[in-house]
This record gives structure tokens, sequence and C-alpha cells, in this order.
């Protein structure tokens, strides 16, 4: 049985009018199915980049990637993307937002309609199905858009610092529903993040990531029993975990 | 037009090692790919031109060959030249008053509140209508003198600079109004340190549309009845079917209207050299 | 108004420069069939251009946004001939095309392809990257790409050239009209002007005024209700319900 996601050896090299930049340099990891992975580092380190790679929006320079045992040659289908904004279209509603990926892929709407009614009610936005995106909070929003990201069953969830730009409280609330979501789906999952305490919170295993050209520092199990919950930020545990992974970036430098 | 530090380029005073930078050759080359289609596209509009007259044997009042106009230029050379000093007085004159009038206007409405309720919903209704129209009345009120085409002008520079001043000075953020307010700011104070530089972008992309409207108040003016002027000697050649000199006049006042937008660019990058909107323009430029 | 019966009262100054206001309106009583019909061969001009226009200008900026070669190739000639004066070249259409409603339409329609071409292109281009990247990832096909993403995403800045247009149209058909023709306010206008009517002259300014605000009252209906989602079009509502 082949891994869920297999990097092997990822360079990448950015031509631009100032000369080429490094971003990524020998980066190998994989995934079983069902893991959740967490990929932290500094600013521009290249973490989005390793990210629209696995998604095969953009080609390596180097290297091989693999999902489900297929090597990536284009854009991967089966996979649902968040990104840090909610990318949501604003003449579209809630439900409608939701429901152009199963437009684009020619689902069967009738049947997805209900799909993407209980995603809703998973995240707690029932009953703003008929809503525009501008009736939203951020939080609300960035819901809607995890929602279409699961509406179409992907086996690979793909985010992209997803609760970046959302405010403390609700980011704590954002991660205790992603990890129920988790636990209900058992989907593989890649998460870039730049808070340590999150990754720490949602991960199986944290991948720590270096400054420019990006590479892959260590890789921490994180052994905390699941289904976390706000009580176990509180344990000494979880806070060991996190100054070991703060002076593992600190020593390289990524950290001012 | 990009600047020199948008490009990349370091300034004159390390030209030597620009000159041996490995990376020239990309940039001349990044340069050439920018410059080189719109030329090709050039040359096969001209080439397109030559060979359907060509064909059709059109006649030359109709449409002359393109070498036709380039002789009309030199050939009238002295007579473009003195239309032209006409037709930039005019616009000149007409440009400095609307700006000024424009200027004042929306000083006095932003400082007025009283005056803002009565007149602001008039500028933004009118704003909208066709100006021009009103053109054939200042012949009437003016005659076929100067004063109607500087009027005409006037008229069409005025409103987009009173508007988007007014835009301008009322697009100060409530929280930087507030802190200013915190340092014990005079009345003046907060318009001079607050409302009116902030007001400057907008000002100046109003500036930009006035110099290329100026243009069309000069012709227009001129069409109304004059004796002088690029309107008028367009409307002469049309008369006489020059259409050669048709055609090069106006390329004339396309070079005119090009030339002032420009200008009002070149004032907004020297004077905003701070503002997004100039870096952005330049990466499009590109 | 008071002003203006004021400035009246004090100078005596004769109805031939400046006419009373209500001498304006009974002169729209008088000549009422007279300035319908000239209003309405305006109004043909002006309908003609912009239907014309409009599409042709939605059209050119879908074939400019998909061939990146022809964008490289005519778009900064587009850019140049934004910011230069083309109401000049309205001569030139009457030797080409004579007297007739043609040239008007003409007129209006090169006026009118402007504005609409560069902001379609803005608009079509304005899609975030990111839309283009998830929506790549459902396996979108470039058409879809185009008419889910690109193209409603173009509508507020298309809206915005075509309020533009809207006025922009109003002046194509009268200056198209002063370049010669027999019909039309423009016409009018400039008969009124020859014979010092001024009240008429005064009437049919009006009347282009509100030809041209109408025209602008019709793109910005329909703006706000194709685009109830936008921004602009919510502010203005919020301030509505305020005010």
């Amino acid at each position: 049985m082949a891994r869920a996601i297999e990097l092997h050896d990822i360079g990448m090299v950015f031509a631009s009018r100032q000369g080429s930049v490094h971003a990524l340099d020998e980066v190998s990891f994989g995934a079983e199915a069902g893991e959740f992975l967490c990929i932290v580092g500094p600013s521009g380190c290249g973490k989005t980049t390793l990210l629209k790679i696995l998604a095969g929006l953009l080609f390596a320079s180097t290297g091989t990637v693999q999902v489900n045992g297929e090597s990536v040659r284009g854009p991967i289908s089966n996979v649902g993307m968040v990104f840090q904004s909610p990318v949501l279209m604003p003449w579209r509603t809630v439900l409608d937002n939701i429901m152009l990926q199963v437009e684009v892929r020619n689902l069967d709407r009738g049947k997805y309609r209900q799909v993407a009614l209980g995603l809703l009610q998973l995240v707690g936005l029932a009953g703003f199905e008929r809503k525009y995106p501008y009736q939203l909070s951020g939080g609300m929003q960035q819901r809607v858009s995890i929602c279409r990201a699961l509406i179409h069953d992907p086996a690979l969830l793909l985010m992209d610092e997803p609760f970046g730009a959302i405010d403390a409280l609700t980011r704590e609330q954002m991660n205790l529903e992603l990890q129920r979501i988790w636990l209900d789906h058992k989907k593989t999952v890649v998460f870039v993040t730049h808070s340590i305490p999150e990754a720490v919170f949602l991960a199986d295993r944290v991948l720590v990531m270096s400054a420019r050209p990006g590479r892959l520092l260590k890789v921490f199990d994180v052994e905390l029993p699941r289904p976390r919950t706000l009580e176990t930020m509180a344990e000494p545990r979880f806070s060991r975990m996190v100054t070991h992974i703060r002076r593992e970036m600190q020593a390289h430098g990524g950290l001012e | 037009m990009p600047t020199d530090a948008a490009l990349g380029l370091p300034g004159p005073g390390r030209r030597a090692r620009w000159l041996t930078s490995p990376s020239l050759r990309p940039r001349l080359l990044a340069v050439y790919h920018r410059l080189a289609p719109p030329a090709y596209a050039l040359v096969a509009l001209i080439l397109l031109w030559y060979l359907a007259l060509f064909i059709s044997r059109t006649p030359d009042f109709i449409l002359p060959y393109p070498d036709r106009i380039v002789v009309a230029f030199f050939k009238d050379a002295g007579l473009l030249y003195r239309h032209t000093i006409v037709t930039l007085q005019e616009i000149g004159l007409g440009l400095a008053i609307g700006i000024a009038i424009g200027l004042m206007g929306a000083l006095s409405l932003v400082w007025s509140r009283t005056l803002e309720t009565a007149v602001l919903p008039w500028v933004f209704l009118l704003e909208s209508t066709p100006k021009i129209v009103i053109a054939p009345l200042l012949v009437i009120w003016f005659g076929f003198g100067i004063t109607t085409k500087i009027l005409v002008v006037t008229l069409l520079v005025f409103f987009p600079v009173l508007v988007t001043t007014i835009a301008g000075l009322k697009s100060v953020e409530t929280d930087m109004l507030d802190l200013i307010q915190s340092m014990g700011a005079s009345r003046w104070q907060v318009f001079s340190k607050a409302r009116l530089p902030t007001a400057l972008p907008s000002f100046f992309s109003g500036l930009k549309l006035s110099a290329a409207l100026a243009t069309i108040g000069a012709v227009v003016g001129e069409w109304m009845g004059a004796d002088a002027g690029l309107g008028y000697l367009l409307l002469s050649a049309y008369d006489s079917f020059a259409t050669p000199l048709l055609f090069a006049i106006i390329v004339l006042l396309a070079m005119i209207g090009t030339l002032l937008y420009q200008a009002a660019a070149l004032c907004e990058r020297l004077m905003l050299p701070w503002h997004a909107s100039l870096r952005q323009e330049s990466t499009i430029a590109m | 108004m008071s002003l203006w019966y004021l400035v009246i009262a004090m100078t005596r100054i004769s109805d031939s420069i400046l006419p009373a206001p209500h001498q304006v309106a009974f002169e729209f009583l008088d000549k009422y069939a007279l300035l319908v019909r000239h209003t309405l061969i305006t109004l043909q001009e002006v309908a003609l251009g912009l239907l014309v226009g409009v599409p042709l200008g939605v059209a050119s900026a879908v074939v400019l946004v998909w061939s990146p070669a022809l964008e490289r190739a005519i778009m900064p000639w587009v850019v140049f001939l934004q910011n230069v004066p083309k109401i000049v070249v309205a001569p030139l259409f009457v030797i080409w095309f004579g007297f007739g409603i043609g040239t008007k339409i003409v007129i209006v329609c090169m006026l009118v392809i402007f504005p609409i071409l560069v902001t379609t292109i803005v608009g079509l281009k304005s899609v975030e990257p990111d839309m283009l990247d998830l929506i790549r990832t459902m396996g979108a096909s470039k058409w879809q790409v185009f008419y889910k993403a690109r193209l409603p995403g173009a509508l507020p800045s298309f809206f915005s050239g075509l309020k533009l247009s809207a006025t922009f149209a109003a002046i194509g058909a009268i200056v198209g009209e002063w370049m010669g023709a027999d019909a039309g306010l423009g016409y009018y206008l400039l008969v009124a002007q020859h014979n010092v009517q001024t009240k008429a002259l005064f009437a049919s300014i009006v009347l282009v005024a509100v030809i041209g605000l109408l025209l602008y009252q019709l793109a910005v209906v329909s703006e706000r209700v194709l685009l109830r989602w936008h921004v602009s079009v919510r502010e203005e509502e919020t301030r509505r319900v305020r005010a």
C-alpha cells in the first residue's frame, strides 16, 4: 500500500528580475493516510510553495511528488484546499460557494446539496446557506471555505495558514472544530502555519522548516491524546513541546 | 514610463558597474520583450494600410498613404505651428483657471457644512451630464474670441478637479483625524497636515483626467466658431478635403493630449513618490 | 434659482442673452413636438452606438485577455489611446461615412469602446490568484475558469466603464451632429445658436443634460440590480438607509 503523500528531495528555484531565488532545498517527507501533518517555519521559508507543489499547481525544480502512489504531473483533483483568505465568490451565496466545487466537477447537484447543508450544520452555520459572504464574519467565511474543501470528500486536505487572519479567540474555536471534523472524516491533512502552539495542538507530526532556502530541520511526533481540548494547551507536556520546537527554530536563525 | 528605480537600474554614480553587470542582458531582453510586440503591431497596421490602399485604389482624400501624412506634416509645418500655439494658449489658460476654480470650490465645499449639503448633490448630478453642450451658449455670451474657448476648457477641466479633490479631502481615516486631534491640532493643522496630503493622490487622478479633457475642450470650442487654432484648421482641412493634413492635425492633437497627460503624470510622480498607485502603474507599464 | 431671477431683474438683461427660467419652461410647452422629434433622433443615435459599442468593447476585452500574445501587442496602444482626445477624429468619419446617422453611430461607438474595453480587461484580470489555484484543483476547464470566476468578477469594473460610456455616448451623438446633420438635438442646438434663440438653446441644453443623466442612471440601476453583492452597491444602500 502506497503512502498518502510522498515527497522526495524537493528543490525549488524561482527566476526573478533580481536573479534566482532558492526557495526550497532537499525537502523530503511523507504521510500515511489519515495523518495530520503541520508544517511550521518562519515567513518566506517556502511553506506555501511546498503546498502548491504538493497540489500540482507548481512544478518543483528537482525531486518527485507522489499522491496515493501516483506521480503528480499537473493539478491534482482528489484534494480540498483552504487558503489564508477564504477566497469566496462575493456574488454567490454561502451554499452556492460550496456548490462551486460540485458544479465544476459535474457531480450530482441534488445529492450534494444535502451534503453541503450537512457540512454547514457540522461547522455551526446551519441557516446561513442563503447569506452572502459579506454578511458573515471572517471566521464564518473561513468555515464556509472549509466546507467547500470537504464537500467532494477528497482524500487529502491542504490548508495554507487558514486561520492566520482570524482573531485569537475565534482561532482556538476553529482549531477545536477542525480537529472534530478531522476525527469524523479521517482525511490526510497538510496544514501550514507559523503558530507553533497551533501546530502542536492539531498535528500528529510537526515538520519544522528553516528560513530560505527552506529545508526540513526536524520532525516532532506529538503524542498528546485526542480529542485535545483547551485544557490540553495548559498541560506541561504541551508547553514543553512548544518550547522544544521554538528552540529548534531559534537555533537555526529562524526566529528573530 | 517606468523609472530607473522601478527597472531596478542603479543610479548614475554606479553606471560603470551597471554596464559591466552580468545581469544587464536579461534586463535589456525584458525591455525588448515589452516593446517588440506593440512595435510589430504598428508595423503590421501600416503594412495593412498600404496593402488595402494598393488593392482598393481608394482616393487620397478618403484615406491617404501614411507617407503622405508625414509629408503634410513637414510641408505645412509653419501653418501647423501657428495654429498649435493658439490652441496651446487656450488649453493652458483654460487649465489654469479650471484647476484653480476646481481647487477653491473643493476647499470651500469641504470647509463649510451648509455649502456642502446644499451644493454637493448638484455637483454629483452635473458630473454625469455632457457638459460640452453648453459651448454654443458660451458663444452667444462671449462671442467668437479666445474667451469662449478658454471657458469651454475651464468647464471641462473644472469638474474632475472639483470632484476628485472633494473625494480626496474626505478620504482621511477617522482614526487619523482622532490621532491628530489628540495632539491638540488646530483646525488649520488638521487640514494642512492630514486632509491636504491625503487628498493629493485623488487630486492628481483628477488632474490627469483634466489634462486629457482640456484638448477636447479647446478643439470643440474652436469648432463652435474660430479663425485660428488646430480645431479650426481641422475643420478647414475637412472642408477642402485636404485629408493628409487632416490626419496630420489629428496626430498632432493626439500628441498634445498625450503630452499633457504625461506632464500631469510626471508632476504626480515627482510630488507623490510615496503613493502606492505609482509603483503599481510602473509595473503595469512594464 | 432666485439668484437667477435677481440677476435678470438687476441687469435688465435681454432674454436673448439670458432668459428667465419660466421662459425656458414655456419654450418646452411651445415647441413640444419639435423638441420631441429631435430628441428621439439623438436617442436613436445614442442607443444604436451603445448597442454596437458595448458588445464590441466587451468582445475585444475577452479576446485580449484570452490571448497573451495579442494583449502584449495591442494593450500598450489601448493604454496610449485611452488618454488621447478621440473626438477630434469626428470630421474624418464624416468624410468616410457622410452626413447620415451612420457617422453619429460610429462616433458614439468609438467613444464608448475605450472605457468598456479598458475596464472589462481590468475586471477580467482581477481574479485572485488563490481563486485560480483553487478552481484548478477542482479540475476546471479554461472555459469554466472563464465563466465561473473571471466573468462575474469582471462585472463591477465593467459597470464603472458602462457608467462612463453612458455620458460619453451623449457627447458623441451631439458632437457627431455638430459635424453636420439635419436633425437631432445637436443640430437643433446649433440652429438655435445661429438664430440667437437663447430660450430654445437653453431648452435643448436641459434636454441633453437630462438624456445624459437618464443614461447614467440607467447604468446605475442595472448595476444595482445585477450587483447586489458588490461593495460599492452595498455601501450606497447603507448610506441611503442612514439618510
